[in-house]
């Protein structure tokens, strides 16, 4: 344990410390000076008393030391005996020798014999007019004769204990002073308690409180004018300021947040307000695209379609975006099938992908649980993005998925995504950036490729709040991959999701009765429009009420509401057709709920008043068709004859890379024309005829090592695979043109016989797929 | 009453021959010193009326009559003496007649047939008669020297001291060996 510091200790402590100490100091200094006077003033009143008795002996004496009477100097000496406290007296002849002596009677040898050395000590002293003190006794010496004319010297030793007996006395005074001035300070430090620590520990105990509490509203209390007054004051003022500003900038703080709020709203509103018209654009648009048009006008409407599209998800970036900031956006924790999410992905992109030439796969690591809870709508968002970006950036070559698991610990697998381009890259300084909202790696990038620069961004959020990180590996100009981490809960709940057969969903048409409440007439023709188009027949209604009164007269398969209308709204008239159904007996029909709210909790609220799912505004001709086949009964669903579901099922399981992405064959499907013959067979059967001999030439070019012929004859052939879907082999040509291209090719016959035994298998498939129409 | 006599006789002889004894001793050389240094320093233990001085500084005179037994030591002793503000001389006399011109009169043990003589000269003035013989304050003398033991010692006779007008100090009187 060490001692405390003098500074550390409480100014209590201090203070006390300080006065006592003071106390002490002056009274010691005042005791010392007051016994040094007393002791001079004793000693010099002892010696004046002895130099008196002295004088009066030696004068007595003059005469007998005149005639040499040393019987009556002894007489004379001996009458000191009336003084006890002379012990000792000598006369002394002026040339020195001893005439006369008296010793008092009591004394003893010792003191004798210690006055006899003393005497012999201090003799030479003694031989003048001097007083000499020694430990017990002093001794005084005086002349004996007139002035001028010296006869003798007289001696005395006189006893000291009186000054001793004094000194004692003076020593209890003192100490009483001590103890009294003691007392004194501590008293006298206990009210400089009162007046000047106490102010001061509360003042301190204050602030602590205010530290420890942060509450700002605590006032130190002032109890004078002083200093200490002018530091409370001042430190309660400076509280004020603080108090004040932090009510301040809670109020600014409460602004900003209601700005923000009002911010995210609006732009809420806004999404909301954009998607009922956007409704009718896309809806009239897909309409119009199943009508006969020539193929200028198929065209322009494609454009509108596509440009809608394009809209649509800019809006939904944006509303993504906005209830992120709110933080209003939560995670849905349902079942899904990864390799499902992952491939309808990859499908719904395959498109752009195609039109751009470039191949896009999907590689799933067959470690990779198939079944996790979690919210699969924002991973297919992310995986959407991400393989949108890489689409977008790459000109030429490929797009690649792959899905790892990392490891599993307890129920969570740890998964890590990886979308791999061969696109232009980014640059390093810019890889942190681009995950910020509102940027890309250049701000012409924007101009170029267009797009809100908010799909990282939202990305980011999404995989932060799926408890992952996101980031990019990137050179410049060598592509990019992204990559990011999730933890999903693995479900044990093993069984397939959908337990339809898998088919393209384009290729079903539905024979129900329908009913769609719907106020908006734009809205009413779109969907009156899409379901038509899939084969259903449709009523419609104006309103809740007229919804409801015409369940009640007839029997629907299917009712769609829209949320809000005028009259009565969709939540109301679906809790009164259900009352309906709930009196007459007749089992419940699916009522599917329009909504151009895309905000968590509308599906809660229409979950809660009865209807069956919900599907958002705009929504497309598949969407629709995805709900249909859900909710329909088997026996409205025809399955109009489409490829063999087995090469589906054989992707769907075995995850491998696609030797033929039938997307593309079925988009011919949209080109076909009613009562021609179709479109594929002829472009199958073109390709198969045409291929032997280019896979023929290349066989000779690389005999050869003719570079030239190589090239040409690989972007012939790179060309129509790709046309048809055949990725892999268009992506191997690809490679090969490049080489060529650049007279670089290392090995020409083995990579001419990988794309021979790639096109084997690329025939074989399209034969299988033909062979099914 | 017989024994009391005869205790004052034998201590009456006893003392005889004790004095007579002594006052061989008394006229020795070293003696006389001595008497000689008492007898100049009686000077300033005495008190004179103030006519026998002429003035205040007039000294003190030591007269030593007919034969001299201190010789020369005498004067060197008075002539570094001072008695109360007062010089010390000294003077010897032949005549008896002259002796009242001094204030201090010593009259030695061979001069003690002219004592009766001197006294008459002497009567009415104040002068202090000193002397070293026996019987000597019985004839008029105020102090005598005496032999005590080893040490020289000295009687007063207060009488005669009263007799010549002379105030003898208490001092004196404290140290004088016997007091008539």
């Amino acid at each position: 344990m060490t001692f405390p510091q003098f500074r550390d200790l409480s100014i209590n402590i201090k203070l006390t410390v300080i006065i006592i100490f003071s106390c002490l100091l002056v009274s010691l200094m005042a005791s010392g000076f007051f016994i040094g006077r007393e002791i001079i003033s004793f000693r010099r009143s002892v010696v004046e008393d002895l130099s008196g008795l002295a004088r009066v002996i030696g004068i007595n004496c003059t005469a007998p030391l005149e005639f040499m009477d040393s019987e009556t100097a002894d007489e004379i000496l001996s009458s000191l005996s009336a003084r006890p406290h002379i012990l000792q007296a000598l006369l002394f002849t002026a040339d020195g020798t001893k005439f006369s002596q008296y010793q008092k009677p009591s004394l003893s040898l010792e003191n004798a014999q210690e006055l006899r050395d003393h005497f012999k000590e201090t003799k030479l002293q003694l031989l003048g007019e001097a007083h000499h003190f020694h430990k017990n006794h002093m001794a005084l010496s005086v002349f004996v004769g007139k002035p001028g004319k010296t006869i003798g010297t007289l001696v005395l030793q006189a006893d000291q204990s009186g000054f001793h007996a004094i000194l004692t006395r003076l020593i209890y005074v003192v100490s009483g002073i001590f103890t009294t001035t003691l007392l004194l300070a501590a008293l006298l430090s206990s009210l400089l308690n009162r007046v000047v620590s106490r102010p001061i520990l509360e003042l301190a105990e204050t602030m602590e409180r205010v530290r420890r509490e942060k509450n700002y509203s605590i006032r130190a209390i002032k109890n004078s004018n002083d200093e200490l007054g002018v530091l409370v004051k001042g430190i309660n003022s400076t509280l004020d300021d603080i108090e004040k500003r932090d009510e301040q900038l809670l109020v600014a703080k409460k602004t900003a947040e209601d700005a923000n709020l009002a911010k995210s709203q609006f732009l809420a509103q806004m999404s909301h307000e954009i998607r009922t018209p956007m409704n009718g654009i896309l809806g009239i648009a897909s309409l119009l695209l199943n009508t006969s048009i020539n193929e200028k006008q198929y065209q322009f409407v494609h454009t509108i379609r596509r440009s809608g599209e394009s809209l649509l998800n800019l809006i939904n970036d944006i509303l993504d975006f906005s209830k992120i900031e709110a933080g209003k956006l939560e995670l849905e924790l349902i079942q899904f099938d990864l390799r499902e999410i992952a491939e309808e992905t990859v499908d719904l992109l395959s498109e752009r992908a195609n039109e751009k030439n470039l191949n896009l796969a999907c590689f799933i690591h067959s470690a990779v649980p198939a079944h996790f809870e979690g919210d699969p709508g924002r991973l297919r968002q992310i995986l959407m993005n991400l393989l949108g970006n890489a689409i977008k950036f790459t000109n030429r070559g490929e797009v690649v998925l792959n899905i790892f698991l990392k490891k599993i610990e307890g129920n969570s697998a740890y998964l890590r995504f990886e979308v791999s381009d061969t696109g232009i890259g980014i640059n390093k300084g810019k890889q942190k950036e681009i995950f910020c909202a509102f940027s890309q790696a250049d701000g012409s990038t924007t101009r170029q490729f267009g797009g809100t620069g908010l799909g990282l961004a939202i990305c980011h959020q999404l995989v932060s709040l799926m408890d992952g990180e996101i980031g990019v590996e990137s050179v410049e100009g060598q592509g990019a991959t992204f990559w990011f981490t999730t933890v999903f809960a693995i479900s044990s709940f093993n069984e397939s999701l959908s337990d339809r057969p898998h088919q393209p969903i384009a290729l079903q048409k539905f024979d129900a009765v329908i009913l769609v409440a719907e106020d908006n007439p734009t809205n009413q023709i779109v969907a009156q429009g899409l379901l038509e188009h899939l084969g259903c027949r449709i009523d419609l209604a104006d309103n809740g009420k007229v919804a409801a009164t015409i369940t009640a007269k007839k029997n629907y398969d299917l009712i769609f509401m829209d949320c809000q209308m005028p009259v009565m709204d969709g939540y109301e008239a679906t809790k009164q057709i259900r009352k309906a159904e709930n009196l007459a007996g007749t089992g419940p029909t699916p009522i599917i709920a329009l909504t151009a709210h895309a905000m968590k909790g509308d599906r809660e609220r229409c979950l809660a008043v009865g209807m069956n799912d919900f599907i958002t505004k705009p929504f497309n001709e598949q969407q629709l068709a995805i709900i249909l086949s859900k909710w329909l009964p088997d026996t409205c669903i025809k399955n109009l004859p489409g490829p063999p579901t087995k090469i589906l099922k054989n992707r769907a399981t075995q995850s491998t890379q696609v030797h033929i992405d039938e997307s593309v064959l079925n988009s011919f499907r949209q080109l076909q024309q009613p009562g021609k013959s179709d479109i594929r067979t002829e472009l199958v059967s073109v390709y198969l005829r045409s291929s032997p001999g280019i896979m023929q030439s290349l066989q000779q070019a690389a005999e050869k090592n003719d570079s030239e012929k190589l090239w040409q004859a690989a972007h012939t052939l790179k060309s129509s695979s790709a046309s048809l879907g055949a990725r892999r082999l268009s992506s191997l040509c690809h490679e090969l043109e490049i080489m060529g291209r650049e007279t670089r090719v290392d090995d020409p016959l083995q990579r001419v016989l990988e794309i021979e035994s790639e096109f084997k298998t690329v025939a074989d498939e399209l034969e299988r797929i033909l062979s099914g129409v | 009453m017989f024994h009391k006599l005869f205790f004052f006789l034998i201590f009456s002889i006893f003392l005889q021959m004790n004095t007579i004894s002594a006052y061989g001793e008394l006229q020795s050389a070293r003696a006389m010193e001595i008497q000689a240094a008492f007898l100049i320093k009686f000077s300033s233990y005495v008190k004179w009326p103030e006519e026998a001085f002429a003035d205040a500084r007039a000294p003190v005179t030591v007269g030593i009559f007919g034969r001299d037994p201190f010789g020369s030591a005498i004067d060197e002793i008075a002539r570094s003496f001072n008695a109360n503000g007062r010089n010390v001389e000294v003077r010897r006399f032949k005549d008896p007649a002259a002796t009242h011109q001094s204030h201090i009169l010593f009259i030695p043990a061979s001069e003690m047939e002219r004592m009766d003589e001197i006294t008459a000269v002497l009567s009415g003035r104040s002068v202090l008669i000193v002397g070293n013989s026996p019987e000597f304050l019985n004839k008029s003398g105020i102090i005598n020297f005496v032999m005590v033991g080893k040490k020289i010692r000295f009687n007063i006779s207060r009488t005669n001291c009263q007799k010549m007008g002379l105030d003898i100090s208490s001092k004196l009187l404290s140290v004088a060996h016997k007091i008539q």
